[in-house]
C-alpha cells in the first residue's frame, strides 16, 4: 500500500469515528469596545475569570459581572471588535498550556512561543489562577538556594521555596542580581523561569542571549509580556509563568522564578481596573492590587513528600522611585515577602556592584537556609559589617584612631571590597568559603585595598591548583576542625607563596 | 457612576409601567420618565430605548423570538414545528446564508443552536489536525 493510500485510509478511520453532535452555546453581544476593554450585554450564565471567545479568534477574560453587562479585557488585539458583534462563552477558566517542551523557548502570557521557532506541542492545560498551597502541603524552607553572588549567599541567604524581593531603583542592577542566580543554577538541578512584564524587547533579547550563550537556557524558560503589548498581557505573565513554575515543581523538582518587574504589572492592572470603572485608591490602584501580588506570592512554595516535594523560590522584583521604598506597592510587596535584597544608586555609583545595601536588606528566612561551611565562616559577617559602616561614619570627623579601630575600618573595606563582584559571574560556594575565610580571619591584611580582587582571583586559582581536595570536601558542604585547619592551613601557604 | 446602556433604561421603564392600570397615572409616569431621562442627558438615544424596551416587554410576556438561519428555503410546515417545540407565543425570523452550507442554527435569546454543516466540517477540521 503506497503512503497515499495509508493517509486516505486513515482520515476515513477518523471521518467514521467522527461524532455529529448539536451544541449549544451561550452568546452575548458587545455594547462597547475601548482601549481593549468590553462591554457584553447577554452572557448571563458567565463566570469570573471565564474566558470568552471573540470573533477571529480574539480572547477576553470577563472580570466585571454586572447586573447587565460583562466587563471583559481582551487578550491581544482589539481593533477589529465592533459593537453589535457576536462573544461567546468558551466555559474554561483562563489556562495556558505546560510542558516540559518550555525550557529553553520563550513564550507569551498565553504560552504561545514568540521565538520564532517549532510550534510547542503542550498537551497538558492549567489553570492560571490557582489557589497557593495550604499549610499541609508546605514544609519550612530549609535547603539553600545559591545565587553564586558573595553578599547574599554569605549575609542574605536564599533558601529553597522563598519569596525574596529585589527593590531599588532603576538602573541599580536588579535584572542583573536575578540574572546571575539564574546563572549559576547550572548544576543544581533547579528549572528557571524569567517573567519579564513591561519591559523593553531589546533588553529581554540581550538576555536571552546571554542566557543561551553560557549554556542556561537549557534550564530556563522566559515568559514575556513586552512593554508594548496590552495591560492584560502584563497582568497574566506573572500568573502564567507561576502556573509554568508549578507544573514543575508538582513534578518534584525546585524551580526559580523571576518576577521582573512586579510595579509595571501593577501598573497594568491599575490601567485595567481604571477603565473597568473599578473605584481607584491610594495611587489610583484598585483596592485589590495587594491581592494582586499576595496571591502570587502565597504561590512560592516548599512543597513536602506526599505532594510531589519539589519547590518554588520567587525572586519579585520591584522598581522604586527615587530610592522611597515606602510608596504603596514596594510597602505591599515587602510585607509579603520573607525578605527583600535593596539595592542603593549611591552603592552603585561608587562602584560597589552588586549595590546591595547590607544594612536594609534582610533574609526572614536566615541561616536555615545556609550550607554549614558557609554559616560557620561567614556567620557574624552582616554584624562586622554593619560595626563597620558605624565606625567609618564615626571615624570621618575624627583625626587619628586608636589602632584597634583603624585595624577594625581596614578589615571592614576589604570585607567591602571581595563583596564586589562584575556581571554574569557567579562564583561558586566552595570558592566563597575560602575566600570570606581569607579575609575575615586576615589573611589579606596585607594587601593593598585596590589590590584585593586580584588577590581574591589569585586565591581561587591557587585553591584549583592545589587545594583541589579541600574544595571537594566543601563543595560537599563538608565542615569539621579538621577543615577549618586545612583551610587554614590553605591560606598560610597561599599567603606565603603568592603574596 | 457608570454610564447606562439603553437596556437598562428600558428595564427601569418596565418595572415603572408594568403595574400601573389607570391610564392618567401612567402619563404621569411617562412625563417623570421622559423628566429624568432628560436629567440624565439620553434622551437623544430614546429610540434605542424604546427598541429595548419593546424586547424586554416580549421576553417578559414569555413570547420567545428566534433567529433560524438556514442554507437552503425551508417550507413552512418546518418552522411552524420548530416554533411549536419552543413553546406558544413564538415568533421566527429565517435567514437565509449560504455560508453555512447545510444544516440549521437557531438562535434563541443569549442561546445559539449550532446544527450547521460548516460548524460540523470545523470540528471534523479540527479534530484531524490533532
Amino acid at each position: 500500500m503506497s503512503n497515499t493510500d495509508q493517509i486516505v485510509q486513515q482520515l476515513k478511520k477518523e471521518i467514521k469515528s467522527f461524532q455529529k453532535e448539536v451544541e449549544v452555546e451561550e452568546v452575548g453581544k458587545v455594547l462597547e469596545v475601548k482601549d481593549g476593554i468590553a462591554r457584553i450585554e447577554g452572557l448571563t450564565d458567565c463566570g469570573s475569570q471565564e474566558m470568552l471567545e471573540f470573533p477571529e479568534e480574539t480572547y477576553g477574560i470577563a472580570l466585571n459581572l454586572e447586573e447587565e453587562t460583562v466587563g471583559a479585557v481582551i487578550l491581544g488585539k482589539y481593533t477589529h471588535i465592533k459593537e453589535g458583534d457576536q462573544v461567546k462563552r468558551t466555559g474554561k477558566v483562563m489556562s495556558v498550556p505546560v510542558d516540559d517542551d518550555m525550557i529553553g523557548r520563550v513564550v507569551n502570557a498565553l504560552g504561545q512561543p514568540i521565538d520564532g521557532k517549532s510550534e510547542i506541542k503542550a498537551d497538558k492545560i492549567r489553570e492560571v489562577e490557582k489557589k497557593a498551597p495550604g499549610v499541609m502541603e508546605r514544609e519550612p524552607v530549609e535547603t539553600p538556594l545559591q545565587t553564586g553572588i558573595k553578599a547574599i549567599d554569605s549575609m542574605i541567604p536564599i533558601g529553597r521555596g522563598q519569596r525574596e524581593l529585589i527593590i531599588g531603583d532603576r538602573q541599580t542592577g536588579k535584572t542583573t542580581v536575578a540574572t546571575d542566580a539564574i546563572l549559576n543554577q547550572k548544576d543544581n538541578d533547579v528549572k528557571c523561569v524569567y517573567v519579564a512584564v513591561g519591559q523593553k524587547e531589546a533588553k529581554v533579547a540581550r538576555l536571552v542571549k546571554k542566557l543561551r550563550k553560557e549554556g542556561a537556557m537549557e534550564y530556563t524558560s522566559v515568559v514575556m509580556a513586552g512593554a508594548a503589548e496590552p495591560a492584560p498581557m502584563k497582568y497574566l505573565a506573572p500568573y502564567s509563568g507561576c502556573t509554568l513554575a508549578e507544573y514543575f515543581a508538582n513534578k518534584g523538582e525546585d524551580v526559580l522564578i523571576v518576577y521582573d518587574d512586579l510595579s509595571k504589572q501593577a501598573v497594568a492592572y491599575r490601567e485595567m481596573s481604571l477603565l473597568l470603572r473599578r473605584p481607584p485608591g491610594r495611587e489610583a490602584y484598585p483596592g485589590d492590587v495587594f491581592y494582586l501580588h499576595s496571591r502570587l506570592m502565597e504561590r512560592a512554595v516548599n512543597l513536602n513528600d506526599e505532594n510531589g516535594g519539589g519547590s518554588i523560590t520567587a525572586l519579585p522584583i520591584i522598581e522604586t522611585k527615587g530610592g522611597d521604598i515606602s510608596a504603596y506597592i514596594p510597602t505591599n510587596v515587602i510585607s509579603m515577602t520573607d525578605g527583600q535584597i535593596f539595592l542603593e544608586k549611591d552603592l552603585f555609583n561608587r562602584g560597589v556592584r552588586p549595590a546591595i545595601d547590607v544594612g536594609s536588606s534582610v533574609s526572614r528566612v536566615g541561616s536555615a537556609a545556609q550550607t554549614k561551611p558557609i554559616k560557620e565562616v561567614a556567620g557574624d559577617m552582616k554584624l562586622q559589617a554593619a560595626q563597620y559602616r558605624e565606625l567609618k561614619s564615626f571615624a570621618q570627623f575624627a583625626s587619628d584612631l586608636d589602632e584597634e579601630t583603624q585595624k577594625k575600618i581596614d578589615r571592614g573595606e576589604r570585607i567591602t571590597e571581595i563583596l564586589k563582584q562584575d556581571e554574569f559571574s557567579p562564583v561558586n560556594r566552595e570558592y566563597q568559603v575560602a575566600i570570606i575565610f581569607a579575609v575575615k580571619n586576615g589573611y589579606l591584611d596585607d594587601v593593598k585595598v585596590e589590590d584585593i580582587r586580584d588577590a581574591e582571583q589569585e586565591l581561587v586559582e591557587f585553591m584549583d591548583a592545589s587545594k583541589s581536595k579541600l574544595l571537594k570536601k566543601l563543595k560537599k558542604d563538608e565542615w569539621s576542625d579538621e577543615v577549618e585547619e586545612e583551610l587554614e592551613e590553605a591560606c598560610d601557604q597561599f599567603a606565603k607563596e603568592r603574596l | 457612576m457608570a454610564k447606562k446602556f439603553p437596556l437598562q433604561y428600558a428595564k427601569i421603564l418596565y418595572k415603572l409601567t408594568k403595574d400601573i392600570e389607570d391610564e392618567k397615572v401612567l402619563a404621569e409616569a411617562i412625563e417623570k420618565y421622559v423628566e429624568y431621562l432628560h436629567e440624565e442627558e439620553v434622551l437623544n438615544k430614546a429610540k434605542y430605548i424604546l427598541e429595548e424596551f419593546i424586547k424586554v416587554k416580549k421576553r417578559a410576556d414569555g413570547e420567545k423570538e428566534l433567529k433560524i438561519t438556514v442554507a437552503r428555503s425551508i417550507s413552512d410546515k418546518i418552522i411552524d414545528k420548530i416554533k411549536k417545540s419552543f413553546g406558544e407565543n413564538t415568533t421566527a425570523k429565517v435567514k437565509k446564508d449560504n455560508s453555512i452550507i447545510g444544516g440549521i442554527v437557531i438562535k434563541n435569546g443569549n442561546k445559539i443552536i449550532d446544527g450547521s454543516v460548516k460548524r460540523q466540517f470545523d470540528k471534523l477540521k479540527s479534530n484531524l489536525i490533532k
